[in-house]
């Protein structure tokens, strides 16, 4: 478009938004006279704003994360099964997950033993012509019996669900044991010969399995490789279907939705790539590539997105593996890039052709370690010694983590106490003495932090270092305890200062330039050398540096990083730090190195989303370490040294996020965020009097409401912690349970009336919908059932209620009778609050970001609309007369309770909370029918340090 | 998470101060951000109200450069390379969506995570990206506003200062450049 143009659809659109709306037509027709594409160009603009919306008016970073939000699947399904008979299984616990469905361990009760079962998506499981697939394909898959296939016993359903019931496999895939780094030649022969050995059963029965990837192969705890998901492959979406005619279209699919299908892309042959007709070749290709993997760590062909992958499968040749491993033989290196040729007619043309290439290259790899050994002397047997020798370590291996097992005593922190130290709730560090008599921790304040000394025995706590800027990290007792270490991180720099703990002037000994925000500093035991993390590019490596010199001991490149915490071990020989992958999401495991260099070795193959501290235990024979393992679940793990067994020393609702061991490895100190809600009531007109009805832990965080009896109705967590029940608090007396435990997670409870039901959002179906049921819980029934429905709301006579929709198609506020029956949608633009009915029933109110729309409860255009004030924080509903409305607005931290007339006038402050740390949650507020209380559920969150005591050893 | 928001103003100011490599380093903070926010939506839907939508990044964003110790030769162009810079790391982390997904599911493979219908109430970032750039040819200024605004998550007076212009041209053109976009994507699906 030209600039002249633009300017002028500019000018009139502007003009025309000053309009009322039907003075525009006049004006655009006057405007745009005799031009009709300008004028059809500013109509479209003009009705376009219409329907914008809230569009982009939210940051683009929570543009995604809503996304993200809608994609990752609710909690439920996995809940739900957990201890059901399906069939005669009896389902014991989830045991992974995937683009092909769920997978859980459950037990045989016919048989007695244990089996995996595999559900069919449950989309896939709608679709009859995907389930007989499903079922053919599993058939002659089952027909497959070799040991090195994943055995299938029985294809099943239950209601409505395929699932497969096989082979119950304890280990870990080959996609696990890989991890960035090449393995040994031997271990590479020995895997590939057994995979090979699978797919030639397979591919003589001319079964492909299309699929073949470190993911889909399984290395047994015995160390038997067996190959995963025969046949499944052929439903998903991407792949070529069953007949094998060219489907361009399936891959350009896969092209256009980048990232989609990465992952799986990059084990394709170029014919898959291509979309061409597949014969047995296909694997041999994918064997190549998970060969390659094998011997040099990383993928041969890679790319940001699924078409950049494609195009390197396609037309890239690989780089030499042996320029990336240059241990492997070249037999192996002929032998992979023979199995990776692009033209198949070039390739391996069976796997008994491969199979017979690999076993030559074995046979002559005992020869030659034979011949080394005769000229040493050693004579004919040292082949039969080195297997002896192999064999010797691998019993020394399962030796080894049987030891683990049966060593003698209690583990640490296997009973353990937790006690509270600190109530500041903005504790971000804390470290204990050796004594375990003082605990140093870290307040931190609108980015200042200040360093404290609590004492146990007395709880006294003192400032040693006034609040700074920076973060303080890395804090430490040493020298008997007496001094403090920490380091200030500021600007990029890193300076390390030790304290005296009985008060004086911090001493700076180290600065260091760290503008890396996932490295860190740590310093030895002995506070001579400081190890550190630090990354240039794709290149991270972890350095030793002791004043003088700087030593490099590890180092990382490419998706795979190595960031902080580490912790030197008590001998000050070796160093644990985290390696961080973001490849397929973030995932973080620990890594050894001797400090003064050598190979560096996993500590066992243990991931966790995030890892956020680490120290040894004084023994050097186990860590202690502060991780997520998702967004919510942050927890204190033990990890014995150096088998890496990991076992969880916290499982709450808490989420840690700081360890330190005192001396003798009995205590520790974590840092523990918690969440807490309680319900208060506060008289209307009264704030004054305000006071806590309920003293539960998370009381009514997910909705509460108001009986016509003047109860109050409040979700609070079963012992599943993640799912549930009704509790009913009644004026004056001790909160009654309501409902038995849920399972599932229940929220958003709405009264419906006299008539003795609410409604409410329930996954007890998976995925969440509008359930009803009576007070106490019985004669639940759903309600709704579309994409994901939210937000219900009740009407006062208890006939209808309204609900919003995740529904793209369906985007609004749908009303619907309370018996079920079709739902009219009312509203038809997309809000984020919840909608309320009027106390009469005739209207509900809709809250936009910018304005409050009161609608005829039947639908209808608006009847009123008000401006809100941008400055308010969330809309929380309206009072019992429909003359008011009640928002929620938070000045230093502190959320309270606003009421506004619709008349407009001045706001009246309902609540008057004061306390810093606690909000009131925008969903959680609720007038009573009569208008005179307010019950607010009021949340805190908080940070503190909590002192963690081993009761096993005395 | 306090740390996060101090780890991304660090690495902002690394950046800025020339280090060439901070892009790669922020992306996995961002996408720590992302997920974190995801959660609390997801949290909210359930009925769990913690959550203050702040973003970390904004947070730390405004922190920096309001932070009196830090020296802002070019306060102003710092805005319009921060935004910039998120512009591009959200844009490529939504591309590969795939990749930040928790686990599979196949109902939501085809399409690149949109609903085939309608782009309101929230774009795909892929193709707003195109669309402004479309917008940038031919009215730089406005494409600006919404890269400032959207993508850095700055007000209407941060934009106004980050453009030396006032906050009605700002709150003139977000209107024009909002609707204009909106049209672009429905149309062009």
């Amino acid at each position: 478009m030209k600039p002249a143009r633009w300017q002028q659809i500019e000018r009139i659109y502007h003009e025309a938004l000053k309009l009322k709306p039907d003075q525009r037509e006049v004006f655009l027709d006057q405007s745009c006279a005799g031009d009709a594409s300008l004028r059809k160009e500013v109509d479209v603009l003009l009705r376009g704003r219409e329907e914008a919306g809230d569009f982009i008016e939210s940051p683009a970073i929570e543009v995604l994360a809503r996304k993200i939000a809608a994609d990752s699947s609710p909690v439920g399904e996995s809940i739900n099964l957990i201890g059901q008979m399906i069939s005669h299984y009896k389902i014991v616990e989830e045991i992974g997950g995937g683009g092909m469905g769920v997978v859980y361990k459950a037990e045989d009760t016919k048989l007695g033993r244990n089996v995996a079962l595999k559900f069919l998506p449950e989309e896939l499981s709608r679709d009859r012509h995907s389930v007989e697939r499903f079922r053919r394909e599993a058939r002659s898959a089952s027909a497959l019996s070799h040991p090195n296939i994943c055995t299938i016993h029985e294809i099943d359903e239950h209601e409505g669900r395929s699932f497969i019931a096989m082979e119950y496999l304890e280990g870990q895939t080959l996609k696990q044991r890989i991890t960035g780094r090449p393995l040994e030649t031997d271990e590479i022969l020995e895997i590939a010969i057994q995979v090979i050995s699978g797919l030639h059963a397979a591919h003589s029965e001319n079964i492909i399995h299309r699929d073949l990837k470190p993911a889909n192969i399984f290395i047994t705890k015995w160390g038997h490789a067996k190959i995963l998901d025969f046949g499944l492959a052929k439903l998903l979406p991407e792949r070529s279907e069953g007949t094998d005619v060219p489907t361009a279209a399936t891959t350009r699919d896969a092209i256009t939705s980048p990232g989609i299908v990465m992952g799986t892309v990059s084990y394709m042959s170029p014919e898959q790539a291509l979309g061409k007709a597949l014969d047995v070749r296909t694997d041999l290709f994918s064997l190549g590539v998970v060969l390659y993997e094998m011997a040099t760590g990383v993928l041969p062909f890679r790319g940001n997105t699924s078409a950049e992958t494609f195009n390197s499968i396609l037309s890239k040749t690989p780089t030499a593996p042996v320029r990336i491993n240059p241990d492997l033989p070249d037999e192996l290196e002929r032998i992979i890039n023979r199995a990776l040729e692009k033209d198949r007619e070039l390739r391996f043309q069976s796997a008994a052709e491969i199979q017979a290439a690999l076993k030559r290259l074995k046979r002559d790899r005992v020869s030659v370690s034979t011949a080394v050994s005769a000229t040493a002397g050693a004579g004919a047997r040292s082949g039969v010694r080195r297997r002896i020798l192999v064999a010797a370590v691998i019993v020394l291996a399962v030796a080894a983590s049987l030891i683990f097992y049966l060593r003698p005593g209690p583990q640490p922190f296997e009973r353990m106490e937790i006690t509270r130290l600190t109530y500041t709730g903005k504790a971000s560090n804390a470290a204990i003495s050796p004594d375990g008599k003082y605990v140093a921790n870290v307040v931190t304040d609108e980015g200042k932090s200040s360093l404290r000394l609590h004492q146990i025995a007395t709880g006294i706590d003192t400032q040693i270092l006034a609040p700074v800027e920076g973060s303080l990290t890395d804090i430490k007792f040493f020298r008997d305890g007496d001094y403090l270490h920490y380091g200030l991180a500021k600007d990029g720099i890193c300076s390390l200062y030790m304290i005296p703990i009985l008060g004086g002037k911090p001493i700076k000994w180290f600065d260091l330039e760290l503008a890396d925000p996932l490295g860190g500093v740590c310093a030895s035991p002995g506070e001579k050398r400081v190890a550190l993390i630090r990354a240039k590019g794709s290149e991270s490596e972890l350095v030793i540096l002791d004043g003088t010199d700087e030593r490099r001991i590890a180092a990382r490149k490419g998706p795979e990083r190595i960031a902080a915490p580490a912790a030197w071990s008590p001998d000050g020989k070796t160093i644990a730090y985290n390696v961080l992958s973001y490849e397929g999401g973030f995932s973080s495991s620990l890594e050894a190195v001797a400090a003064e260099g050598g190979a560096a070795r996993p500590i066992g193959s243990y991931k966790w989303m995030l890892l956020r501290d680490l120290r040894w235990l004084p023994d050097g024979l186990g860590l202690i370490a502060a991780a997520y393992e998702s967004d919510s679940k942050g927890e204190v793990y033990y990890i014995s040294y150096p088998e890496g067994n990991v076992r969880k020393i916290t499982n709450d609702l808490n989420k840690y996020f700081v360890v330190s061991l005192d001396g003798d490895g009995r205590s520790l100190v974590a840092v523990q965020n918690e969440l807490i809600s309680h319900i208060w009531l506060v008289p209307v007109g009264d704030p004054a009097s305000a006071r806590q009805i309920t003293h539960g832990r998370q009381d009514g965080l997910s909705g509460l409401t108001w009986t016509t009896d003047g109860d109050i109705i409040f979700t609070a967590p079963d012992s599943r912690q993640d799912s549930q029940r009704w509790i009913m608090a009644t004026d004056g007396g001790e909160p009654t349970r309501l409902t038995s435990e849920g399972g599932f997670f229940n929220g958003d409870p709405s009264v419906c009336g006299d008539s003795g039901y609410l409604v409410y959002l329930s996954y007890r179906a998976g995925t969440p919908h509008i359930w009803r049921s009576r007070l106490d819980g019985t004669d639940a029934k759903q309600l709704t059932d579309g994409v994901g429905e939210f937000m219900p709301s009740c009407s006062p006579d208890g006939t209808w209620f309204t609900y919003g929709t995740r529904d793209p198609e369906g985007v609004g506020i749908w009303r619907m009778p309370i018996e079920g029956g079709a739902p009219v949608r009312i509203w038809e633009k997309y809000i984020g609050n919840p909608a309320r009915i009027s106390h009469d029933g005739k209207f509900v109110a809709i809250p936009d970001k910018q304005k409050l729309m009161i609608i005829p409860s039947e639908g209808g255009d608006p009847v009123k609309t008000f401006d809100l004030n941008p400055e308010w924080g969330s809309w929380v509903g309206w009072t019992s007369d429909g003359s008011a409305f009640l928002y929620e607005k938070r000045v230093n931290g502190v959320s309270n309770v606003w009421q506004r007339n619709l008349d407009g006038g001045e706001s009246k402050q309902l609540t008057r909370f004061d306390s810093e740390i606690i909000d009131i949650a925008a969903l959680n507020v609720a007038l009573s029918p009569d208008g005179k209380y307010l019950a607010v559920a009021r949340l805190s969150n908080t940070n503190d340090v909590v002192l963690i005591k081993d009761l096993n050893i005395q | 998470m306090q740390s996060s928001a101090e780890e991304i103003s660090s690495l902002l100011h690394a950046w800025y101060q020339g280090d060439r490599t901070a892009l790669d380093k922020l992306t996995p903070l961002v996408y720590d951000e992302l997920h974190r926010l995801a959660h609390n939506y997801m949290r909210k839907e359930r009925g769990d109200p913690t959550l203050q939508t702040t973003t970390l990044v904004n947070e730390a964003f405004l922190r920096l450069v309001k932070a009196q110790t830090v020296e802002w030769k070019d306060r102003n162009h710092f805005y319009a390379i921060s935004a910039n810079l998120m512009r591009r790391i959200l844009t490529d982390l939504s591309r590969s969506r795939g990749y930040l997904k928790h686990g599979g599911n196949l109902k939501r493979i085809p399409l690149d995570g949109d609903s085939p219908v309608s782009p309101g109430p929230d774009p795909d970032l892929v193709k707003l990206d195109d669309a402004l750039s479309t917008l940038a040819r031919c009215d730089p200024r406005k494409a600006k506003v919404v890269e400032l605004r959207f993508f850095g998550g700055l007000s209407v007076t941060e934009t106004a200062e980050a453009l030396e212009v006032s906050t009605s041209t700002v709150d003139r053109d977000w209107e024009l450049a909002r609707v204009w976009l909106y049209c672009r994507l429905k149309n062009r699906g």
